[in-house]
């Protein structure tokens, strides 16, 4: 028997045999399932309209804009959003329009929010564009990092109400941030901060148009402008950061970063830093022990595409979607680019399986920015959402007087559970054609399966309720589980189900573009009943196991030893 | 799309058949364009346009089919699509099947981009960069049976296309097969050395193939992300039609990046027909033309930029930089002279000072 077995694996290569074994276990859930959203947004509250500031002079900072936060702000069990708003470019000198929190009131299945952005302390003072979520001060409830074009603030959070403080090393800078996380990079159990930074955008009267090959005028391309230098903060404990980049080595480099992710992506129990580049090689930092980061993208093969051409990366996800437990990369980019599926094969080294798994000529048309991989219909397998939106001007949409002429409608790719995506029109995720930039994904309406919230540059925000049943008609099983350490989420906590195959979860808020997730992990069990047994490695390393869960709900669990 | 009536005259029989409403031409847009463009392209419209029934639909497609060519030259994919749809309504032709696939290519629509190149290399079936383009659009759409069998026909017909090499490559290591990919990326390497992609294809597959420090070797290798050139007579005449200076410009420079010194030099001197009086092209040529050692034409292009922009400091530096190299030490000094006294930067300080040093004794 083992002979056989390994003349099997001298026969196939390791892919193929990977792919096989994938598919061997994981198709029984199949069957014909019936993904369904519906889009309840304005119906359910969330009356949000993203102020792009556009007035027709085609400035790049203006399509740029921005993400979405799902968050229980105020732990009481139901996911709250938070919607970052841009508003006027050229005049902010009267009143402005601001982020937007809304609150989750919601009894029963039907989704219902109140818009609390005064109660709760908000208030706008710079142009908007991603924001971060995580508890910074370990005091147990979810603290906002909001990122603009101009200074980062840090809302604290006390309980029901923020409150704006001035951290010098987060708000110092006045740059054009986009991206970032939190996670605890050196260890000392208080979550850090990485922002990715875009460029060096002129002031608007400076601003020189740009004409494409046509003469028409259009938006410039990023290679018009400086790159900006990431930034790393070190937070030194109750959420008071200190700006560690130049020390710390990320300042060695400097491109257009748009989408960052932090996870352990060379197998050494560290986690590591992503970035997605526009225009640019992509960075990956490897952590040396939290003292020192080095990049090491291009050996690892995940700086440019298989080809060797870097693109322009916007959005990133990461997650396990092979189920061999190693956190694979993907990320979207520019129109006639392929989004790229980097699939970790070993330590420090990615390939390109952007062909292979479907999911490379769909996306050749479109220009995509924020994506989540998430288990749609809960059978088990993860599926990528992309959330579409051009930025180089439609000629189509400019001949009808459309604006701004950049709408394209969002992608669905459902796992068929034998390494391929397929993509899905049917639902209402892919309907609305318009200028999609961020896409944050949480259990909404707490049924146990994903919700997804998108957000549009000069558009609604969009709330996609997630319906889907499997092939019978019935609700697949899930598992939901709130890991917590130090009394906060347990950022960058690795989880897996006993079982063959499981897929390896992580405990984040980041990825996608200028979002933030609920960091609540949901594991699809497709048709699969009885009790579950979950695996957890927390941060610093402790494995520890959780015997006899129930199935169809979520169970909140703590690292009981350090 | 809204559409524009044609002459209905000129429908062939045939068409009228199969077409239940009246035969219309998918509309032009064209505003926002600047001159010259615009002029350009509004005339060779109208005459599409205007085609009437005197016209044999070999004239008629074939004006479609040279505003597609204007149009695609400025990378206005979308309406060169519709002018090459409406070629191919008149008659069909090979070229506007080709230009739209690579033009279909360009907004990703690489399914759309197959069925015309399969429908072209069922008429041209012995030239090898069709084979190629039809190869390269079945590895995205992931059909690599189809796609090997392509490139197997351009490599058949013409050894020596590197980018054919290098995208059977990419179809063997699809299939796993890295030692095939390894010999394809070889043979490849042979041919454009000078290839970024091939390089990096190269480490990628050394690094399957366990070999690390054949890897780093390769990354070192490479130099820039370019692929292998290719010569393509459709997208040349293509180019012809282009009337900014830019895309010139950019072909000058990605040439010049990859080392093709004649494409370059070949590009900025169209650049420069179609805008002569702009300095900052005149200067960029005359630099490349400095460090490819051809003073006489670097001097008549410097004459040029005289007398556009006599007080442009490089224009002196530049003359200075030529003066120098054909041992005309005072006429250098002078025209060095004039350009510190126009912008004194730190270049050509110290060109200043190294002609000092001829001239001194020590």
């Amino acid at each position: 028997m083992i002979l056989t077995r390994f003349r099997l694996s001298e026969l196939l290569n390791r892919r193929t045999l990977q792919l096989l074994l994938f598919a061997m276990v994981i198709s029984p859930f199949h069957a014909n399932a019936e993904i369904a959203f519906r889009e309840v947004g304005a119906e359910a509250g969330v009356a949000f309209v993203h102020q792009s500031g556009a007035i027709g002079k085609r400035w790049t900072l203006e399509i740029t804009g921005a993400g979405v936060a799902v968050l229980d702000y105020d732990n009481d069990g139901k996911l709250d959003i938070w919607v970052v708003q841009g508003g006027p470019l050229k005049d902010r000198s009267g009143e402005l329009p601001s982020d937007r929190l809304y609150r989750n009131v919601s009894e029963g299945s039907e989704l219902k929010f109140q818009d609390v952005t005064g109660s709760a302390g908000l208030g706008a003072e710079f142009y908007g564009m991603g924001v971060v979520t995580g508890d910074v001060d370990n005091d147990g409830d979810i603290d906002v990092i909001t990122l603009n074009y101009g200074r980062n603030q840090l809302f604290l959070n006390w309980g029901s109400r923020f409150e704006k403080r001035v951290d010098e090393a987060l708000m110092k800078p006045s740059e054009w941030s986009i991206s970032g996380s939190l996670a605890d990079l050196n260890g000392d159990g208080w979550l850090d901060l990485y922002i990715a930074n875009y460029m060096d955008f002129p002031e608007l009267d400076k601003y020189r148009v740009c004409r494409r090959l046509s003469t028409r005028i259009g938006y410039c391309a990023p290679s018009n402008f400086e790159p900006t230098p990431d930034r790393l903060l070190l937070n030194e404990g109750n959420g008071v950061f200190s700006d560690v980049s130049k020390d710390i080595g990320i300042q060695s480099a400097a491109e257009r970063g748009m989408g960052v992710v932090v996870d352990d992506l060379n197998g050494d129990g560290s986690p590591d830093i992503y970035v997605a580049n526009d225009m640019a090689m992509n960075f990956l930092w490897l952590n040396q022990s939290g003292s020192k980061f080095l990049n090491d993208a291009l050996l690892s093969g995940v700086a440019v595409n298989g080809h060797g051409m870097r693109e322009a990366s916007m959005g990133v996800a990461v997650a396990d979607w092979d189920r061999d437990f190693d956190p694979d990369l993907f990320l979207t980019h520019d129109i006639k680019e392929s989004n790229t599926l980097y699939s970790y094969e070993h330590a420090g080294w990615f390939s390109d399986q952007s062909i292979q798994s479907g999911l490379a000529p769909p996306s050749l048309p479109k220009t995509g920015f924020g994506t989540v991989f998430f288990d749609a219909e809960n059978d088990g397998d993860l599926d990528v959402f992309i959330a579409n939106g051009s930025v180089s001007m439609i000629d189509a949409q400019l001949s009808r007087r459309i604006e701004p002429p950049l709408r394209q409608t969002n992608q669905l790719f459902v796992n068929d559970g034998k390494g391929k995506f397929e993509d899905n029109e049917a639902t209402t995720l892919s309907q609305f054609e318009e200028v999609s930039r961020g896409v944050a994904m949480g259990d909404l309406d707490n049924d146990g399966d994903v919700d997804l919230v998108v957000s549009n540059n000069d558009g609604p925000v969009r709330v996609h309720q997630n319906l889907s049943t499997n092939s019978g008609g019935e609700r697949n099983h899930w598992l939901g589980v709130r890991l917590l350490t130090f009394g906060r989420d347990a950022l960058g906590a690795v989880a897996w189900l006993e079982g063959e195959n499981s897929e390896r979860k992580v405990v984040r808020t980041d990825g996608s573009y200028a979002s933030a997730h609920d960091p609540r992990l949901i594991f699809g069990l497709g048709e699969t009943t009885g009790m579950q047994t979950l695996h957890v490695k927390w941060p610093n390393g402790v494995s520890e196991t959780f015997p006899d869960l129930t199935i169809n709900q979520y169970h909140v669990l703590s690292q009981s030893s350090r | 799309m809204s559409c524009f009536p044609i002459n209905v005259k000129r429908i062939s029989v045939n068409l009228l058949l199969v077409c239940s409403s009246i035969v219309t031409a998918n509309e032009i847009f064209l505003e926002g364009i600047e001159e010259p463009l615009a002029t350009i392209a509004s005339a060779a419209y109208e005459a599409a346009l205007n085609s009437d029934i005197s016209l044999s639909p070999e004239v008629a497609a074939n004006r479609w089919g040279e505003l597609g060519m204007l149009l695609q030259a400025h990378n206005l994919h979308e309406q060169a699509i519709a002018a090459y749809s409406n070629a191919l309504t008149e008659i069909s032709d090979s070229r506007w099947l080709y230009l739209r696939s690579i033009a279909y290519g360009e907004l990703g629509y690489v399914h759309k981009s197959i069925e015309d190149l399969l429908l072209v290399t069922s008429t041209m079936r012995d030239v090898a960069i069709i084979w190629y383009r039809l190869g390269q659009a079945l590895i995205y759409a992931g059909r690599r049976s189809d796609a090997k069998h392509a490139l197997t026909r351009a490599l058949a017909l013409d050894d020596d296309l590197a980018i054919a090499h290098m995208a059977l490559a990419d179809v063997q290591v699809l299939n796993s097969d890295f030692m095939s990919a390894k010999a394809s990326l070889h043979r490849a390497y042979e041919l454009q050395p000078q290839a970024g992609q091939i390089a990096y294809r190269m480490a990628r597959v050394e690094r399957e193939l366990g070999d690390l420090s054949a890897s780093r070797e390769w990354l070192n290798r490479r130099a820039n992300q370019f692929a292998p050139i290719i010569e393509d007579p459709m997208l040349s005449m293509v180019a012809q039609y282009s009337t900014n200076p830019t895309f010139f410009i950019s072909a000058a420079r990605r040439a010049w990046e990859r080392d093709d010194r004649e494409t370059a030099l070949e590009a900025y001197r169209r650049a420069i027909a179609l805008d002569p009086k702009n300095a900052e092209n005149l200067i960029g040529f005359t630099q490349l033309l400095t460090v490819l050692n051809r003073y006489d034409e670097a001097t008549q292009v410097l004459d040029a930029l005289e007398k556009v922009a006599p007080r442009e400091g490089m224009l002196w530096y530049l003359r200075a930089v030529v003066f120098l190299e054909k041992d005309l030490v005072l006429a250098a000094q002078n025209a060095i002279e004039k350009a510190i006294a126009i912008d004194p930067t730190p270049q050509v300080v110290a060109l200043e000072r190294e002609i000092r040093e001829l001239q001194s004794y020590d």
